[in-house]
């Protein structure tokens, strides 16, 4: 009786899990560049209490033992990088990776962090910035008097300044793509750090190696499908329900057995 | 003859101690900082009690164990309050009295030093610290203390001091929120540390409901016990001689 106790309460405490994760997810239903998560859950060990190939009184094998469930725990909530839709915003310097690929930043330590959000901006000293104020890396400096900056699908940055009448190329903007990008550490503010599971990170022009195309003029928005997110809450809820119906029941099983005795 | 009632005597008065466990981690539901308590009960042979050491009968009472606090670390909120840090990972920060504390809503009193909601000091490695010029205090991942008036740029004032220890189940409460260690010297070491977060109590209410609904029906186990222990000594006072 005890154990069914507990087993419920770790269903749902696994629920609540699922719904945290849900209400992240819809907390970045606007997000520009937010991948969404999903919790996958295990089910804990189970006690034999007659382990299945036993042996019963004359050679006869059993054909399934007795094993009892203890329960479930989250193994994993991993980030699902399917692509975004597109929004166009117009503004030169908002990129989109469209495929496979991430921007690298350089953070103030001086490691690099991955992000897929390229709404870019420039500093005052006309480096190309993330929101946070990063730099890109390569490091891209738009010099003084420039009229109009075109970014190619290749990456490739030109700027047209005043007094030219061609635009000279200023500097070329690499990805990096990882083997499981499912396992990369997201430290918040739209980055991703790499991690022993998501692999090396390798670096390359877009459009090469696998690598996604950039757009200039878009936005990639979050990935987060509301009807989705709610489906789970929904089912998310009524799992938690179902588990505090058991222990309800082996509450009141327990109180009848101590009834037994008037 | 008793010896059974009180036996079950003494599962019913250690569930009553649980029950107080319980209710005090319900209580706290919502502080900031604080751990939740367990209580564990070990066996008691009845032998024992009487001054016998050969021959136990193997009757044995329930007693109490210890009362330990679980470490484990609680939700992490977002507040933004400048003066707000949560340490992710192990470590406690240190107060000039000598306790350590995972609570992290500090804010300036009026000679400009750190101190918790208590008064208490925060110490960092070299000391209490204090801010004396005027501006905002930004608190980095490492816990240096920066700040940036209008005329200076941003200067680091002092370290937070983060200390772990090798068994932070041996701390001992003093508070709600703080902690004395024995003999053991924390060792410093370098935390994460995030301003703007709090980290709130550990208490499960889902993990408390189902312990107290064991709690509750084992003690009307031992209550139905006691009362059969009662109703066959009634029934050998009165009527066993009957004729």
């Amino acid at each position: 009786m005890i154990r069914s106790l507990y087993s419920a309460a770790t269903g749902m405490e696994a629920q609540k899990l699922n719904i945290d994760v849900i209400a992240n997810n819809l907390a970045n239903v606007n997000t520009v560049g937010f991948k969404k998560s999903r919790a996958d859950f295990q089910d804990l060990l189970y006690q034999a209490i007659s382990a299945p190939g036993a042996a019963s009184a004359d050679g006869v094998v059993i054909p399934s033992g007795i094993q009892v469930g203890l329960g479930v725990k989250p193994v994993a909530v991993q980030k699902i990088f399917q692509q975004g839709d597109f929004m166009t915003t117009g503004n030169n310097l908002d990129l989109v990776i469209e495929g496979d690929g991430f921007f690298q930043i350089r953070m103030p330590d001086d490691t690099t962090s991955y992000t897929r959000s390229g709404a870019l901006k420039m500093d005052n000293e006309g480096r190309v910035v993330n929101s946070d104020g990063y730099p890109l890396e390569p490091a891209i400096t738009i010099p003084e008097n420039t009229l109009n900056i075109t970014v190619g699908s290749d990456g490739r940055v030109t700027v047209l300044q005043a007094g030219n009448t061609t635009p000279t190329e200023i500097g070329q903007i690499e990805l990096a793509r990882f083997i499981n990008p499912g396992g990369l550490k997201a430290i918040g503010k739209n980055l991703f750090q790499e991690t022993g599971s998501s692999g090396e990170a390798t670096t390359g022009n877009p459009s090469t190696e696998g690598l996604g195309t950039l757009a200039q003029g878009f936005l990639e928005m979050s990935n987060v499908n509301v009807v989705e997110e709610m489906v789970n809450m929904i089912v998310s809820q009524r799992a938690y329900e179902v588990t505090s119906k058991a222990v309800q029941a082996s509450d009141e099983m327990l109180q009848t057995a101590n009834n037994m005795k008037r | 003859m008793y010896k059974g009632i009180y036996i079950a005597l003494s599962g019913a008065t250690l569930k009553q101690a649980q029950m107080d466990i319980i209710s005090q981690n319900l209580a706290n539901v919502n502080t900031i900082g604080y751990k939740r308590d367990k209580i564990s009960f070990q066996e008691y042979l009845v032998s024992q009690m009487n001054g016998r050491t050969e021959n136990p009968d193997g009757r044995t009472m329930s007693y109490f164990g210890t009362v330990t606090t679980d470490q484990a670390p609680g939700n992490v909120v977002h507040t933004g309050n400048d003066f707000d840090i949560a340490i992710e990972g192990e470590g406690f920060l240190c107060l000039e009295n000598g306790e350590y504390t995972r609570r992290g809503d500090l804010h300036l009193d009026s000679d400009g030093y750190i101190v918790n909601q208590r008064g208490i000091r925060v110490l960092g490695t070299g000391g209490p610290i204090q801010i004396t010029d005027e501006g905002k205090v930004s608190i980095n991942s490492e816990g240096e203390v920066s700040v940036k008036t209008a005329e200076t740029e941003l200067a680091v004032v002092d370290t937070i001091k983060v200390v772990i220890f090798s068994d932070a189940s041996k701390l001992s409460k003093s508070g709600e929120d703080a902690f004395k260690a024995g003999e053991e010297e924390g060792q410093a070491t370098t935390a994460a540390v995030k301003q703007g977060y709090i980290e709130k109590s550990n208490v499960d209410a889902v993990k408390e409901m189902v312990q107290m609904i064991t709690a509750l029906r084992e003690f009307e186990t031992y209550q139905k016990a006691i009362h059969s222990f009662d109703e066959s000594i009634a029934r050998v006072l009165d009527e066993m001689a009957k004729i």
